[in-house]
């Protein structure tokens, strides 16, 4: 980062910017999708299923189509083509069987499958006819239970498809050697519980059909734009020029949204099928039944140790319950989950296989660190309760394990999300003792001990987690100097309120020196940006960020070379600061931005033999993914009368590489914390044996609020750039969530005095309640 | 979750509203603060044809003292009653009962007759007005009743008004001096429905001892449910840790609470001990303390 | 879920087990349910409005005798119902045995009840024992129906059984529509005039609490 002469501070790369977007979010005038209304519009209503597992005998929707206001009601019958929503990660598996078409046709997997759709003059009369549509349903036994599922004798979800879509298996090194010549073998059964991301706002589109130039306006599809405009063009046949996705704010993703769903499908359709403009907005009620699921497995892992507490060899057997259909995003978070599972432990032999299963249950997807939530509670725990049997200090038994940075770069015979896994970075044990310092560890261990001898039920723990940044290769960036000094930055990411917008003006920033309240960043129009990969993996930093590095660089450099025409003054002479181009040291010898924009006209470009405008367009493609990492410790306190988990203190130190935010960071990592103390404690979504989801509104299903969140600790640190992109930037958005459910599964271990009677989260009153009677049993 | 068509009225005094629910009172909803009523017609789990809006009958909203007693209009904001010091200093179980309902933007705009009229067996206030012994003055078209506590409640969601009728006021008698309540629940996270709750009244005589108690459960049974059993121990013992845990687990002996995907049956029924044991310790203490 | 519920009547095992194959008789006895006489297809007809508190599920169904063990003298009801607004569907397979007992007959119905849609959707376990009355209720009206025949109105004869809880408040009010339920009157009163034949169950809850600005806005919007 280049230092500047001016008074304050820029709000560049590594400043503590406040966000851009804030303003409109926080005095309530962002636009959202719901905001946006076309004159004329007509009201969607999906028919859901109500039934967990059942063949359709018919559909009779005469009754809905004579109700009043209603203009159109539709089955599958009525879509014309029968493709599927096609993946969009894939991995080169045939998923044909398992794809999700847009409504049911013959059968129905899962409560709140689409199986019709109604559209009608406004939302009440479309919910009205919507009641009316009647389904002969002739049920049939749900399948709930993965392992269950994989059965001999389960029913069978499909005809010619088993319940099992595959067994994806990662190893290297010598396992059975390892486990047979190991002075010790731990072995555990953990699960996770089904879980969401309840983003603040539900899914909704507004599509507008002009039939005279054939031509297709779509607001809402806030997250992967540009896949949204290509998947919708090849299954209305729509050529893609003709379909143009705009922009909104979006309330929250956390990857749950970030897939084509078959309402994706449906609102445009209907808009070219009535020739009139269709709006929806989803309920939270539809929400809780429709959005991805996430999580949802159980492992039986096992790891082998030498004499001194050395890890030889590492086994997990995973069941993935994916839901009733394999979603665009494939197979990518089974994948992971597997191939994630050892790191960032020194594991010279490992044998992972995660069979992915089909239930009667709404599809599960990626949700803010797929597969690491899950893998990190096996793994850590699977430690935690060898520390205990090894008889040694967990953290020390993690610190002789932790991979070293003279092993770096690390590159066990591993791929992951298609390429090999190389830790190109990292001192994973100098985080470990920064954060031990920075949170006063020891002073956690020592309270807790005086808490317990008071009678009290606390305990402490440790965890350790890796993440994955920057999946999707490529970003596109653009950005545009007005005449005014105005700058407008293009991104092929999408903002959920996650603050992409500051961070692409800070980085844009550093290189063009004007004040941030002069640009503006602009994503999701597909009109004005051709071509992006969106916001999720962690990526909009580490891989859009880089692009708009580039672009801002290869803007600032053309600055420069007309400045210095137009100054008179030599190229490497000349700075940007404050909006203007100036030689160094030389204020008054300056020109502002707008000046120069203003010198890039059509004719003296020409002459110049330069392009018009003051601007550029850059792609940058990332050679490989990076992979973050952190260290996580958690407090918690049980009251004996109810089985209430209190996490008193959360700590979460994480090496992000380059912050451009550090405040950002922060954020990220405290929500994090919060969203997996939900999943630790409180959140599941659960089924009744009938298929039927008893936690489909947010009276059951429990997403903390301030009082369940203690204060969260931080420690950002950049002591290990990735070499890989421009910036050195790792990913953020999944560090804070990633080991909390470790962390509370191993502080509750500590409190009742055994790791091994905790199996499952979320740690519901209920289940603390029986781990206490299991480990408070004095078997007198 | 568009709730289905209705007529919506909006009488402003209590005849009135009356008037109304008499035309049609098999159909007809009365709306008061909305916070149960809402949610139910947006979930189309509700559909009345009509709905009477009592939120502008001014003179049903009032919280009085009357001859010792608390008299309180149906229309009563729960957040009224939490900030009234005349409650706080009479009648502190329903401060304590209050504080316990959800959080305060549900408090500013539910009523405390709409909580005791919808009956929910894990809500707070009805446990509270049974420990109270309180009175339901129900009103109609055709005349007026009073109901007891005991007789009010009679399933979930279900209380003794039939279609037609409209609660008014709710009546408190003076509490004892030398009494001393509690109210203790828990609930997964803060403002939730709770799991499960007691309401304690203790009024101790000169001695120490128990002259009267009164112990209330919350989420035991269908409704809310009196310890008679527990209550008739209390008289003339004195309230310690021991004592205490004993009559605890005589309240709880023969309920049988239902469980759910929060807990089960097993679950709520030792909590429901625990937490009958914390309110007999708590109210014990209130009175040695002012 | 699976609900049993037992009594005896004093009427002797053959004619109880008789009046238990007439399935109009016995269907009429589930909670506010009368049913339309069948096609001589054995396939009873009819819908139910079933109210609880604010609540309300219309359901329309069928009522048929699905297997009847004349030796062992057991008789199986299937009783199948749809929602007639929304996607919900209610079943109960009603398992009907009877037995001599000295002079008189034990009766034990075991019932295992089905529902799906938005009532079945909540995780508060009020739904169950709301199935749970509603049965007792089918069994209390059932035990009148054979033991008084034709069934009478007198009130407050039938033992309580089963209540929970130290004191549960419930009244017997005088009520023309109950049959000789236990159940309280408003319940019955507000069960309505019924019809058809689905133990129907409703699920309550206070939950989302959104603010009521929202419903004023509702309606100036429509």
């Amino acid at each position: 980062m280049k230092k500047q002469p001016e008074e304050h501070e820029p709000l560049t790369i590594g400043a503590r910017a406040p966000r851009i977007e804030d303003d409109r979010l926080l005095r309530g005038a962002g636009r959202f999708v719901d905001d946006i209304d076309v004159p004329g519009q007509l009201h969607m209503r999906v028919v859901r299923s109500g039934v967990a597992h059942a063949r359709i005998a018919g559909i009779d929707t005469s009754e809905a189509a004579a109700a009043p206001g209603v203009q159109l009601v539709a089955t599958a019958a009525d879509l014309g083509s029968s493709d599927p929503i096609p993946l969009r990660l894939d991995f080169g598996v045939d998923l044909d069987a398992y794809l999700q078409q847009v409504l049911a046709t013959d059968r129905v997997r899962y409560v709140g499958e689409p199986v019709a759709v109604v559209v009608a003059e406004d939302p009440y009369r479309a919910e009205d006819a919507a009641d009316l549509v009647d389904v002969h349903y002739e049920p049939l036994p749900p399948v709930l239970d993965a392992r269950e599922a994989m059965r001999d004798d389960a029913e069978q979800l499909r005809d010619g498809a088993g319940n099992e879509v595959i067994c994806i298996e990662k190893s290297f090194g010598d396992v059975d050697e390892a486990f047979s010549s190991a002075a010790h073998v731990v072995q555990a059964e953990l699960s996770v519980g089904r879980h969401t991301g309840t983003p603040m706002e539900t899914r909704g589109l507004v599509a507008d059909w002009d039939a005279g130039r054939g031509h297709l306006t779509i607001w809402g599809a806030a997250l992967v734009t540009h896949y949204h405009q290509r998947v919708l063009s090849r299954l209305l046949d729509l050529p893609v020029s003709k379909i143009h996705m705009r922009g909104t704010d979006a309330g929250g993703n956390f990857g749950v949204r970030g897939d084509f769903f078959p309402e994706d499908f449906l609102v445009p359709w209907l808009a070219m099928r009535t020739g009139r403009p269709v709006k929806w907005v989803e309920d939270r009620a539809e929400h809780f039944v429709s959005i991805n699921h996430a999580r949802e497995q159980v492992h039986r892992i096992e790891a082998a140790f030498d004499e001194d507490g050395r890890l030889l060899g590492l086994r997990d057997e995973i069941w993935h319950d994916k839901g009733a259909y394999i979603r665009p995003t494939g197979l990518v978070v089974s994948e992971i989950s597997v191939g994630m599972l050892p790191w960032p432990y020194r594991v010279p032999a490992y044998e992972g296989r995660i069979h992915v299963v089909m239930t009667n249950k709404t599809p599960v997807g990626p949700y803010r660190a797929p597969g690491r939530y899950e893998g990190t509670f096996a793994r850590e725990h699977l430690l935690t309760i060898a520390a205990r049997e090894l008889d040694m200090d967990p953290v020390e038994l993690r610190r002789i394990n932790l991979i070293d940075r003279s092993e770096i770069p690390f590159a066990p015979d591993l791929t992951i999300g298609g390429e090999p896994f190389v830790l190109n970075s990292g001192d994973c044990v100098g985080l470990l003792e920064k954060a031990l310092d920075a949170a006063d560890f020891a002073a956690w261990v020592e309270e807790a001990e005086e808490m317990r001898a008071e009678g009290r039920i606390a305990g402490t723990s440790v965890a350790y987690f890796v993440d994955k940044s920057g999946l999707g290769v490529y970003e596109t960036a653009g950005i545009d100097i007005g005449v005014d000094g105005s700058v407008r930055i293009l991104i092929g990411g999408a903002s959920s309120g996650q603050g992409i917008e500051t961070v692409m003006a800070q980085i844009a920033m550093s290189e063009l020196g004007v004040p941030l309240e002069r640009v503006e960043v602009v994503h999701g129009d597909t009109d004005l940006i051709p071509d992006g990969v969106g916001s999720w993996s962690s990526r909009s930093t580490v891989i859009g960020g880089s692009a708009v590095l580039n672009a801002a660089r290869a803007t600032a450099d053309k600055a420069r070379r007309i400045a210095a025409e137009l100054l008179e003054a030599a190229v490497e002479d000349l700075v940007l600061a404050d909006g203007s181009v100036h030689v160094l040291g030389s204020r008054e010898r300056g020109v502002t931005l707008g000046e120069v924009a203003a010198a890039c006209d059509t004719v003296s470009s020409q002459q110049r033999g330069e392009t018009p405008g003051l601007g550029a367009r850059e792609i940058y493609i990332d050679p490989q993914m990076n992979y973050p990492y952190g260290v996580a410790f958690a407090q918690v306190e049980i009251d004996p009368d109810t089985g209430h988990v209190d996490v008193r203190r959360y700590f979460c130190a994480y090496e992000i590489g380059k912050a451009v935010n550090p405040m950002l960071v922060e954020g990220q990592i405290v929500g994090g914390v919060a969203q997996g103390i939900g999943g630790a404690l409180f959140e599941e979504l659960s089924y009744g044996d009938d298929g039927q989801p008893r936690s489909a509104s947010f009276m059951d299903y429990l997403v903390p609020g301030a009082t369940e969140v203690p204060h969260v600790g931080t420690l950002v640190s950049e002591d290990a750039p990735t070499p890989s992109n421009p910036l050195g930037a790792k990913g953020a958005g999944e560090s804070g969530i990633m080991a909390v459910g470790a962390a509370v599964a191993g502080a509750v271990g500590d409190a009742v005095g055994d790791p091994r009677a905790v199996h499952a989260l979320p740690l519901t009153p209920e289940r603390v309640m029986r781990l206490l009677a299991d480990t408070r049993d004095p078997v007198s | 979750m568009k709730p289905s068509a209705f007529e919506y009225e909006t009488p402003e005094r209590t005849d009135e509203a009356l008037e109304l629910l008499a035309r049609d009172p098999e159909e007809t909803k009365v709306l008061a603060g909305g916070q149960s009523l809402v949610p139910l017609l947006n979930f189309r789990l509700a559909r009345p044809d009509r709905l009477v809006d009592l939120n502008g009958v001014g003179e049903l909203a009032y919280l009085r003292r009357d001859d010792g007693a608390l008299r309180i209009g149906a229309m009563t904001r729960q957040a009224t009653l939490e900030r009234s010091s005349i409650v706080e200093e009479r009648w502190p179980l329903l401060k304590q009962a209050i504080r316990l309902v959800a959080h305060p933007q549900i408090r500013n705009r539910g009523t405390v007759g709409g909580s005791a009229a919808h009956a929910d067996p894990a809500a707070e206030l009805p446990v509270a007005l049974t420990a109270l012994d309180a009175t339901f003055h129900i009103r109609s078209a055709r005349g007026s009743r009073a109901v007891p506590a005991r007789d009010f409640f009679l399933q979930p969601l279900m209380s003794a008004i039939e279609p037609g009728e409209l609660l008014v006021e709710i009546e408190t008698l003076p509490m004892a001096a030398n009494s001393g309540t509690a109210f203790v629940e828990y609930a997964r996270r803060h403002g939730d429905f709770a799991l499960g709750g007691a309401a304690v009244v203790l009024e101790h005589e000169d001695d120490g001892s128990i002259g009267r108690a009164a112990i209330a459960l919350l989420g035991a049974g269908p409704t809310p449910l009196r310890a008679s059993a527990a209550e008739a121990a209390l008289v003339g013992a004195t309230v310690d840790e021991a004592s205490a845990a004993e009559v605890a687990a005589l309240a709880v002996e023969d309920v049988r609470p239902t469980g759910d995907i929060h807990g089960s049956a097993e679950y709520r029924q030792g909590l429901l001990r625990s937490l009958v044991r914390q309110a007999l310790l708590q109210a014990a203490q209130v009175p040695r303390a002012a | 879920m699976k609900l049993r519920n037992e009594f005896s009547v004093a009427a002797p095992v053959d004619k109880t087990w008789e009046m238990l194959l007439d399935i109009q008789r016995v269907a009429q006895c589930l909670p506010g349910a009368t049913i339309e006489p069948d096609n001589g297809d054995g396939v009873y007809r009819g819908q139910m409005k079933v109210r609880l508190g604010p609540m309300t599920v219309d359901y329309r169904g069928t009522a048929k005798l699905a297997d009847v063990d004349n030796d062992e003298r057991v008789a199986t009801l299937d009783v199948k119902g749809k929602e007639a607004r929304g996607t919900g569907l209610a079943s109960a397979t009603i398992r009907n045995s009877v037995k001599a007992n000295g002079t008189g007959t034990d009766v034990v119905i075991e019932t295992d009840l089905n529902i799906t849609g938005r009532p079945a959707q909540f995780g508060r376990g009020i739904m169950e024992d709301v199935s749970a009355k509603m049965l007792e209720d089918f069994a209390k009206r059932l035990e009148r129906e054979l033991q008084d025949d034709p069934p009478s109105t007198d009130e407050g004869a039938s033992p309580a059984a089963g209540t929970a809880g130290p004191t549960a408040a419930a009244s017997d009010e005088d009520d023309i529509l109950d049959l000789g339920s236990a159940v309280s009157g408003p319940l019955l009163k507000r069960a309505g005039i019924a019809a058809a034949a689905v133990v129907v169950l409703v699920v309550l809850f206070r939950a989302l609490r959104p603010r009521s600005e929202e419903l004023t806005l509702t309606l100036r919007a429509r």
